[in-house]
């Protein structure tokens, strides 16, 4: 096996890094507790953030009756959260739009996979009625962000992937064997370097194993890990590794307790979920970005 | 020269042809299934993107896109070859591929395996069955129609592709 785990740090430092401004979005959406006028503050001293989002905010998804011509307007008309999400959107679209040729995807299946997952793990922290909703949604856009680099690494093993599927009961484990390590620790490490909030260094590593976290991050780590299922199960995954990840047992011991789950609550939320997805399509599209 | 064109069939959605050098494809199905009719005499094919198996939950929503559903999709998809002059249900030939299933310890939560049964009670009650399946596992397919040769194909990224 190469010395895979060498070469991360060098690699976290190649990955574009997101903007200061991003930054404190994540941080303050990961607080929850953020005021309307910091948030307008801030969208506003980035030029090119302010203008997409008066972009997405005056599409016709919105319906608004007028045009909108500032940040804070935009609040008042469709809240701190949505303009929050709209400018999360907006800037991590651009960040996640990478080829991963390793899972042998096409360069907007990361991001289509991350909307969706992030759509999802917020609908589920709603049903399960948690307040850290925004949380989920950030987390979720975030979550398989260790794919940009592990990406790298399976393609310099692509005569192992063969061996590594034929026996593969979860695809984590597979990266585990092949490169000594997977996108959840590789991920937690970009998220420490980009000095992002313990919450999301928590969900990135261990979303697909959320029994393994601390305790008191486990129910929003339950929301991406099956906003993250749900999205592979409606078809928006990354290629190689899709629906090839097993449901922890937090998760079935969710649904066990929940005899409604299965047959009425899931059908009822995967509408919902794929409805607000296409919206958000539309938005990007909208503006001119790009086609998720 | 004919130009392929390529008719993507998105979740819920239903699409059928009969012009030449048209493909119809649905990307990546996880648990959803693909259904493919294959109408060989009328030179027609048509596929539907089944998402969940039972319309009952969201009866609005059936209205609107009954493809989303095993039931109301599958119906959906015989009115539109009946549409176009195909009444007899021996001139159509059915693939189905998809129906992929999430791991978990005891079987739980195999939204794939409800999504295919569903589909085949639906043809079982239209007096018909599949002649080629690829279902199941835990993986993702891409499936398409060709409507010049009425070849269904399927491809799985890491795993090549496949004729059904």
């Amino acid at each position: 096996m190469k010395n895979y785990l060498e070469k991360i740090p060098k690699m976290i430092q190649s990955i574009p890094a997101i903007s200061g401004n991003t930054l404190a979005l994540i941080d303050l959406i990961g607080k929850g507790d953020y005021k309307t006028n910091d948030l307008a503050k801030m969208i506003e001293t980035d030029i090119t953030l302010s203008s997409r989002c008066l972009q997405m905010v005056n599409s016709p998804v919105f319906a608004l009756k007028s045009q909108v011509g500032s940040i804070k307007r935009a609040v008042v008309l469709l809240g701190a959260t949505t303009v929050a999400n709209i400018a999360l959107q907006t800037v991590l679209s651009k960040a996640l739009s990478k080829n991963l040729t390793g899972y042998q995807c096409s360069s907007d299946e990361l991001w289509k996979h991350s909307l969706m997952a992030a759509i999802a793990a917020r609908r589920v922290a709603g049903e399960m009625k948690l307040e850290c909703k925004d949380t989920a949604y950030a987390a979720g856009l975030l979550h398989d962000i260790g794919k940009l680099i592990i990406s790298e690494f399976l393609v310099e093993e692509a005569d192992h992937i063969q061996e590594a599927l034929s026996d593969m009961h979860d695809f984590l484990g597979s990266e585990e064997s092949l490169l000594g390590t997977d996108h959840a620790q590789v991920g937690s490490l970009i998220a420490e370097s980009w000095r992002l909030p313990e919450v999301f260094r928590m969900v990135i590593l261990h979303h697909h194993r959320p029994s393994d976290a601390p305790e008191a991050f486990q129910n929003l780590i339950l929301c991406v890990h099956l906003g993250d299922i749900f999205a592979m199960m409606a078809g928006t995954g990354t290629g190689l590794d899709t629906m090839s990840y097993p449901l922890d047992p937090l998760a079935e011991k969710f649904m066990k307790n929940d005899v409604a789950w299965e047959l009425q609550k899931f059908p009822k939320l995967l509408l919902d979920i794929d409805v607000e997805y296409q919206e958000a399509v539309a938005l990007t599209n909208g503006i001119g970005g790009r086609d998720v | 020269m004919i130009n392929k064109q390529i008719l993507m069939v998105g979740l819920g959605h239903i699409q059928v042809s009969k012009t030449p050098g048209t493909i119809i494809k649905a990307m990546a199905l996880g648990s959803c299934v693909g259904l493919v009719v294959i109408a060989p005499r009328y030179r027609t094919v048509g596929m539907v993107h089944i998402v969940l198996p039972d319309s009952k939950i969201d009866k609005d929503r059936a209205s609107i896109t009954p493809g989303y559903f095993a039931d109301t999709g599958i119906q959906a998809l015989m009115d539109e070859f009946k549409k176009r002059g195909v009444h007899n249900r021996r001139d159509m030939i059915i693939k189905i591929a998809g129906g992929a299933r999430v791991m978990a310890a005891n079987n739980s939560f195999d939204i794939g395996k409800r999504n295919v049964l569903a589909s085949k009670k639906q043809l079982w009650q239209c007096q018909m069955a599949p002649l080629a399946e690829d279902i199941g596992a835990s993986y993702s397919r891409t499936m398409w129609v060709e409507v010049d040769t009425g070849r269904v194909f399927i491809e799985s990224p890491g795993r090549g592709r496949w004729e059904l």
